[in-house]
């Protein structure tokens, strides 16, 4: 064929009439078929040669096969599962429940079917990988070694409590996900050792790293790791810097809090039961403003002062307050009321609860928040999340205590339902969820043809799917009728939320029934 | 009762799969009205903003649905298939409403129609009927032919190079306007190997050369045997009718197993759906072509992973391959346990041999291999299954995660078509389970 080859490429006219033939059967056949031009001898004997190659294809030895995978240790979730997690593993949306689902499988001691691996592998969410990585299994980890965008896979899990005894070896030459469980470990066991050993590669490390590692800290966190921190405040990424802050913040002897607490104290006194307000006119004597994490330009809408009260009075823990006004916070915020600070004062109040942890303090901030003193549009969104995080750390049952107070009050808040029930913890207990499908019911029995809805009830819907408990799904399922309303967008609305809220609540019934409870 | 489709056969049948998950949002009892089933006809009323009336004809499994959505099946279609697989009684056996009753009177009506219908007489040239100018004129077409593709030798083909597309297109034109379409193909194909890699001047001389060898048998048309004769007007493009098939076409009754499945969307206008059968007591391949235009439903529902006993009627000519399904498939039954006839590397290259003797022009085999293992080679750049031999063959380009996954590096059994240079994964089965690779990832 290659005789031929050349032979064409160059063109027959220019070859010169030289015979051709290929020293095979073939040369008889078209002698054959009579008298024929070169051209044709060669066309033909060509398209004989390449059917022959076809025909006699020789295939290559095979490389090496690898090893097969490992027999597996547990069962395999069962197909119904295994179907619906291949939706969900497809659906960005819907990954909150995908996470509840593989949190269940690993309770369960189930893994992925193999059918289920390369979807599973392709995820690209960094935070489901922890989830994945328990319930992939010796083949899902085999499978990942092909793969090099799936290193992380690769890993086993460190599974068990306490530092497994390769957790040097581990730490050295593992991938980033399970040096941070071991560094995780050894700062619960040992807190100085695992300052050493982020000391000792912190200059390598890429910034994602340095970010998790520092984050680790937050346990046992000491004096002893004050000169480390304040090290790392020079740090190139600012992420890294402000977790550096946040636990100097943290720790009540550091330089940088006692430097926070003085401006503090400046600015906030007690005089006869009065407080007394005080922000800084400027801050250009303040060398050490910005370093210490504050920030000096206030966004548009807020003034300078206000804004300069705010930031250092998120820098403080709450507590100290307490001890420095006297008085427990429910008495502090109503001394607040009334100020012309008022909003600053509970912002930067709030913030610091919510970073530094003051159980009195959530309850009395968030009903501060809930009333109409307020009217700083441009932030509406922001206080709304700083409200919801105020009532996510209550403990569950104190908080589903103030929303039903709330609820039994009947009107409805002026930012509507669907931001409150969202800063409620999760799961909520089974009366609440009762409640609140009562409500549902209640309001939409309440609304006839002629009625325009404004409450935002459909707009709660969607968390709902994801916060009932199991024991509330058979009610949550009965049906719901919406009668047709005067706005047809609104009747609309409500019946496509109703519609995605019972496949949600569907899709959670299938994983709460067939996968069973934690066997650990 | 005929046989009711499983939840997987009917999502295979979505047009895409924003159709299939509406279809599985529809598949409840509270948004239908007025279900019902009996032998003949599945059908349901669905509230969208308006009412819909939809029905399915068992035999066929073809749906008919009120809705003005262009895709077939639409969602509506889906959903109450897909009710009747998983909520078998919440379809209850009844007479069949008015609306339902009427419709299956006219479909009977219109088989009854084209089966009075009497067969056409052929010549004993098919395709040609009784109309010589049209071999005459693809006669004229294909000497033009011969002395064009005798030119580029001549000249040479490195000269053909710098051409461009129009020079092969022209050509191509050319051979449509001689009523010769499976001519202008391959034509078109030529151009496509000019450039596409480095041994791109044997490739286009072997396929000018096969070319070659064609136009030969077109001038000898009348002296080949019959069935040879077939093949040579059907790689012309001249397509029989289905009475012709019918008449001409050798019949086999067997178990057959449907055993791949994948859609060619090459040519812009038609997508041509390939599946491939094997009767496990003929031991015969099947290639069984469905095609599509602008996304209408395909008129026979065939499932990979099923199997039935039927009939299948084979197109004439020396190495029978393609068939179409004359009577079983309603009653097709899921595929269980291991696949018997899988062969090794070796065996299969031998069958695939002495078929290309029979007819030297076929491209495509249906490959069914044995206890074989997919390797992964440089990171998912380079694939192959493995035989227990030590032979492998080379798996087109793409990535076959899924397929490694279920192997595990264990040995499997797999189908797929070879295309002379590469094998296309379509399914694979692995300790009993038939699992289909082609279109899932």
């Amino acid at each position: 064929m290659e005789e031929l080859t050349a032979l064409a490429l160059v063109g027959t006219a220019r070859a010169g009439g030289q015979s051709v033939t290929t020293g095979t059967p073939a040369d008889a056949l078209v002698a054959a078929l009579g008298d024929m031009s070169p051209e044709q001898r060669v066309l033909l004997l060509a398209g004989m040669q390449t059917i022959a190659a076809q025909a006699g294809y020789l295939p290559p030895i095979a490389p090496h096969t690898p090893d097969p995978a490992q027999p597996e240790p547990r069962p395999y979730c069962s197909p119904g599962i295994a179907a619906m997690l291949f939706q969900l593993c497809s659906s960005p949306a819907q990954s909150e429940i995908l996470r509840e689902a593989l949190a269940r499988l690993q309770g369960a001691g189930l893994l992925l079917t193999p059918d289920l691996l390369p979807r599973a592998l392709a995820t690209t969410t960094a935070d489901l990988r922890p989830l994945l990585s328990a319930v992939l299994g010796e083949r899902g980890r085999w499978l990942a070694t092909f793969n090099p965008a799936w290193a992380w896979a690769v890993a086993e899990p460190i599974t068990g409590a306490g530092l497994p005894p390769e957790a040097e070896t581990i730490w050295q030459e593992g991938h980033l996900l399970q040096r941070i469980e071991i560094l995780r470990r050894l700062r619960l066991a040992d807190p100085d050792l695992a300052r050493q050993w982020v000391a000792d590669g912190w200059k390598q490390e890429k910034a994602e790293a340095r970010r998790q590692m520092l984050y680790c800290f937050a346990t046992h966190l000491s004096t002893a790791d004050e000169p480390f921190l304040t090290q790392v405040l020079d740090d190139r990424s600012t992420t890294v810097r402000d977790i550096a802050v946040q636990h100097l913040r943290c720790i009540p002897q550091s330089a940088l809090a006692q430097r926070l607490l003085v401006r503090a104290d400046a600015m906030l006194r007690i005089d006869n039961g009065v407080l007394l307000v005080n922000p800084p006119r400027s801050i250009d004597q303040d060398t050490q403003w910005e370093s210490d994490g504050l920030r000096a330009k206030p966004p548009s809408g807020v003034g300078k002062r206000a804004w300069w009260l705010s930031e250092v009075l998120a820098a403080v823990p709450p507590d100290h307050w307490e001890a420095q006004l006297g008085g427990n916070p429910a008495a502090l915020v109503t001394l607040a009321t009334g100020c012309d600070e008022e909003l600053a004062l509970i912002e930067g109040w709030s913030r610091a609860a919510i970073t530094f942890g003051g159980e009195g303090w959530y309850a009395p901030l968030w009903q501060w928040w809930l009333l109409p003193n307020h009217d700083n549009t441009l932030s509406e969104v922001y206080y709304a999340a700083l409200r919801g995080e105020l009532l996510h750390r209550l403990p569950s049952d104190e908080a589903e205590r103030l929303v039903l107070d709330l609820l039994a009050v009947g009107t409805p808040p002026k930012d509507g339902w669907d931001d409150i029930l969202v800063g409620l913890p999760r799961p909520w207990s089974p009366t609440f969820g009762n409640t609140y499908l009562r409500t549902i019911r209640e309001h939409l029995a309440s609304l006839t043809v002629t009625s325009t809805d404004d409450s935002t009830w459909h707009a709660t819907l969607a968390n709902a799917a994801l916060a009932l408990p199991p024991a509330c799904f058979p009610t949550a399922l009965e049906p719901l009728e919406v009668p047709e309303l005067q706005r047809s967008w609104q009747y609309h609305q409500w019946r496509s939320q109703l519609a995605q809220f019972e496949d949600t609540v569907r899709l959670r019934q299938i994983i709460y029934k067939e996968i069973p409870d934690d066997q650990r | 009762m005929p046989q009711v489709l499983t939840r997987e056969a009917v999502l295979a049948l979505a047009p895409d799969a924003a159709a299939a998950s509406a279809g599985l949002k529809l598949a409840k009892p509270g948004i239908w009205r007025n279900l019902g089933q009996d032998n003949a006809a599945l059908w349901g009323e669905c509230q969208g903003s308006t009412l819909y009336h939809v029905k399915v004809d068992r035999a066929s499994h073809s749906v008919a649905c009120s809705c003005p959505s262009r895709k077939f099946p639409c969602k509506h279609g889906l959903g109450l298939l897909l009710l009747a697989a998983l909520d078998p009684p919440s379809l209850p056996t009844s007479a069949p409403p008015e609306w339902v009753a009427a419709w299956l009177a006219k479909r009977a009506q219109a088989q009854t129609t084209k089966m009075d219908k009497p067969p056409t007489i052929t010549s004993t040239i098919p395709g040609v009927k009784r109309d010589s100018k049209k071999l005459a004129k693809a006669r004229q077409g294909i000497a033009a032919l011969d002395l064009w593709l005798a030119d580029l030798i001549r000249n040479g083909l490195a000269a053909v190079e710098t051409q461009s597309a129009p020079f092969w297109e022209n050509q191509a034109k050319r051979l449509v306007d001689a009523q010769t379409p499976g001519l202008a193909t391959r034509v078109r194909r030529l151009g496509a190997i000019v450039g596409a890699s480095p041994v791109w001047p044997e490739r286009l001389l072997g396929d000018m050369g096969k070319l070659a060898l064609l136009t030969q048998a077109v001038a000898r048309l009348d002296d080949l045997e019959p069935a040879l004769r077939d093949e040579v007007t059907a790689l012309l493009g001249w397509t029989l009718t289905q009475d012709e098939v019918t008449e001409r076409g050798e019949v086999v009754s067997d178990e057959w197993l449907i055993l791949g499945q994948w859609d060619d969307d090459s040519d812009d206008r038609v997508l041509a759906q390939r599946s491939w059968c094997y009767g496990l007591r003929s031991h015969r391949s099947a290639l069984v072509l469905q095609f599509s235009v602008f996304g209408r439903q395909l008129p026979q529902m065939i499932a990979p992973g099923h199997a039935f006993h039927g009939d299948l009627r084979f197109w004439p000519g020396t190495a029978p391959v393609r068939a179409r399904i004359d009577s079983g498939l309603e009653d097709a039954f899921p595929l269980q346990g291991v696949l018997p006839d899988f062969t090794t590397v070796t065996e299969f290259l031998a069958n695939m041999a002495h078929s290309l003797a029979r007819q030297p022009w076929q491209d495509r085999f249906l490959c069914r291999l044995h206890a074989v293992v997919p390797i992964c080679d440089a990171g998912g750049a380079r694939w192959l299954v493995r035989d227990a031999a030590g032979l492998a063959l080379p798996l087109d380009g793409g990535q076959h995660w899924r397929l490694l996954a279920l192997s595990g590096g264990n040995p499997i059994d797999f189908v797929g078509e070879w295309h002379g240079a590469a094998l296309l994964p379509l399914s694979c089965s692995v300790g009993g389970t038939f699992y289909r690779l082609w279109g899932v990832s």
